[in-house]
């Protein structure tokens, strides 16, 4: 990744998950909702607004990987952390499934066969396989491109809409397009709204990567937001625009839109914006260039998209294993490249290709839509439940809106709506969808029942918290993998730098330099404060810039705290830090030295979780 | 002006667009509620962002 992670490159890697789905979703959607589809997906991105305002406050307020079974974990207990880590990996499992599954379809404008089973099964399965091997060898993902790609992609949707508008919209036709209660049915509308969501695959990116985001409780939400603001732009106005190139007509005495046909009957369900491309009211050269451009840029996007979700995969995997929910074993690194490869050969790989093997794009949809209704539906819980323990005069450091504040507790009326939507559109699919129903709820009881059953073998309660040892087994006497390093503006946090990169010298180590804000009582935790910012995030820059001089990753995090002793004592914690390397003058210290350096290390040496190495600067 | 503002201004902008888009298309189809009533959405939910981002920044 970029070595600052700000609200530019949270956005760009967010949309480059969301923004690829809807190669997918736009077919699998108009399936089931046929003329309803334009409405159905602005139905389904209210309900994603409220599920990114939730993950917007959680991922400000806890940082680190896992998203809802993050929050879960803080607002009840370790079983329902389970429960929604194990859907949401259910999400990873069919994101690489899907995504893999729809390369071929697009790489079919060079080769027809690749649109239908056996070959685009084939080929789904050589991505996959393709990108595990990439990703346990240790291939860094080139993340500038990858930005670059979202950007493009962006681009180029809106551009369709563009020509879309221009070319072929006609409000008449989408009028004409509905057919209450017959095209599409009552109950395939129900089930249409949760598979519309598929068209937001990605909103866990963000919290995935919140633990790299220098200063999170501004930059994730600014991201969530924004990634809301692209997925309006986009997801409201393409289907109104393909509903009116492929309307719906009467095919084989059935009411339907070619965008919901397999490419056998002569539709696009399989590649529909190839489809939405062909009918735009294009013609000759620019037909044949568009065609071109669009299934080129579609299958590089959906490669990337699988790529997120294999490494979104191994991230929760490694997660849930330190908190004892999964076994040991599959957070184990390989010894020569220092990869989890059971976690990927496992989940990204075996598990998505069972899942396409069928080469049912329907029983994917819904599958996806199974899991990541759930997932949200106990992350909108843990909001609620988070926001009743914490009662009146709390201080969250981000706070969606909308609340309503009643009895002292500000209940947050987008986690509510949300948590009431997404559980309704899960209950929807386990009752009307047989297939999805028994392997979904098989994965959730085979599941449940390995953690039962690893949790007594461990003699751990399934509701208490546990984490397992470090990774790597202990360290040698002066190496250490996870460090870190309290930065202020001066000499001694410089040397301190210097001092964790020696210790730290070693391929996979990390350093997490931080720099506190110390916000008085009188004022919020999120308030900005631009000089003070502007002066911790040059500290940051340079402890970054002295871990590249050694060749180290250094992550820049700012925090906002009332006591930068307790913030630094709670990183260490969180992140399981080995050693906190904390620098101190040895005399003369100014105001704002003594402030930090003095109270602060004193509690630091008595609170941290870990080892702790003052360092000295050199007499002078 | 920071990325996320930038940002919000360009959204604004594209929504304005579509809206207009939408008015015009829909006018030169001889009418229909439908189109114009999306029009004027997305006509209002670009200038009611923009306005809101322009009011909390007061610039």
């Amino acid at each position: 990744m970029e070595r600052v992670l700000g609200t530019p490159a949270l956005f760009a890697t967010a949309y480059g998950n969301v923004g690829s789905s809807i190669y997918y979703a736009l077919g699998l959607t108009a399936v089931y909702a046929l003329g309803l589809t334009p409405l159905v997906f602005v139905l389904a991105g209210i309900v994603f607004a409220a599920t990114a305002a939730t993950y917007a406050e959680g991922t400000a307020r806890f940082p680190e990987a896992g998203g809802s079974a993050s929050f879960s974990r803080h607002a009840f207990d370790e079983l329902v952390s389970f429960t929604a880590g194990w859907a949401q990996m259910l999400v990873y499992v069919v994101t690489v499934a899907v995504s893999a599954f729809f390369v071929p379809h697009y790489l079919s404008i060079f080769w027809e066969p690749l649109r239908t089973n056996p070959w685009d099964i084939i080929g789904g399965v050589i991505v996959i396989v393709v990108l595990v091997a990439l990703n346990i060898v240790g291939v860094q993902e080139a993340a500038k491109l990858s930005i670059s790609l979202a950007v493009v992609d962006f681009a180029t949707q809106i551009m369709l809409v563009g020509v879309g508008f221009v070319l072929v919209l006609s409000p008449e036709i989408l009028v004409d397009n509905v057919h209450w209660g017959v095209a599409p049915t009552w109950s395939n509308l129900a089930i249409s709204i949760p598979v519309a969501m598929l068209a937001y695959t990605g909103v866990e990116t963000v919290s995935n990567l919140a633990e790299e985001a220098r200063d999170p409780v501004r930059t994730v939400p600014n991201a969530y937001k924004l990634v809301a603001g692209a997925v309006f732009a986009i997801y409201f106005t393409l289907p109104l625009v393909a509903l009116s190139a492929l309307p719906v007509k009467e095919i084989d005495g059935q009411l339907t839109t070619l965008l919901a046909l397999p490419p056998e009957d002569g539709g696009y369900a399989n590649d529909p914006i190839l489809g939405v491309v062909k009918n735009i009211g294009l013609e000759g050269f620019p037909l044949d260039a568009a065609e071109i451009y669009v299934g080129v840029l579609a299958a590089t996007i959906l490669f990337i998209a699988t790529n997120a979700g294999v490494i979104g995969a191994s991230r929760i995997t490694y997660s849930m294993a330190t908190y004892r929910q999964l076994p040991e074993a599959l957070r184990r690194l390989h010894p020569r490249f220092k990869t989890p490869w059971l976690s990927l050969v496992l989940f990204a790989g075996i598990a998505p290709i069972l899942v396409i093997l069928p080469g049912d794009v329907n029983f994917v949809g819904t599958l996806y839509a199974l899991g990541a209704t759930l997932s949200f539906t106990v992350a909108h819980g843990s909001m609620v439940r988070l926001r009743m323990l914490d009662g009146r005069g709390a201080e969250i450091p981000y706070l969606a809106r909308p609340n309503l504040r009643l009895g002292g507790v500000a209940w947050p009326l987008f986690a509510i709506l949300g948590g009431i939507a997404t559980g309704a559109s899960f209950a929807v699919l386990v009752y009307q969808n047989p297939a999805t129903r028994w392997v979904g709820l098989g994965w959730m009881a085979l599941g449940l029942a390995g953690y039962v059953i690893y949790r007594r073998r461990l003699h751990v309660p399934l509701r208490a918290i546990a984490k397992a040892p470090p990774a790597f087994g202990p360290a040698l006497a002066l190496e250490y993998r996870r460090l870190v390093v309290p930065v202020i503006s001066g000499q001694p946090s410089n040397d301190a730098m210097d001092v964790a990169c020696r210790l730290a010298a070693e391929r996979g180590a990390r350093i997490v330099a931080l720099s506190v804000i110390e916000v008085p009582l009188d004022r919020q935790l999120g308030e900005s404060q631009p000089e003070l910012e502007v002066e911790a995030n040059r500290e940051l820059d340079e402890a970054v810039a002295i871990g590249d001089s050694y060749g180290l990753k250094v992550v820049g995090r700012l925090e906002r705290a009332r006591s930068a002793a307790k913030a630094i004592v709670d990183e260490a914690e969180a992140r399981d830090a080995e050693i906190i390397v904390i620098g101190s003058p040895r005399r003369r210290l100014t105001s704002s030295q003594a402030a930090v350096f003095g109270k602060t290390v004193d509690y630091v040496l008595k609170h941290a979780p870990c080892r702790v190495l003052v360092t000295a600067s050199g007499a002078s | 002006m920071s990325f996320y503002r930038w940002s919000v201004v360009i959204f604004s902008l594209i929504f304005v667009g579509m809206g207009i888009a939408l008015l015009v298309r829909t006018a030169a189809e001889g009418g229909g509620v439908v189109g114009f009533l999306l029009g004027g959405l997305f006509i209002a939910l670009g200038v009611g962002r923009f306005t809101l981002e322009r009011k909390r920044h007061g610039s």
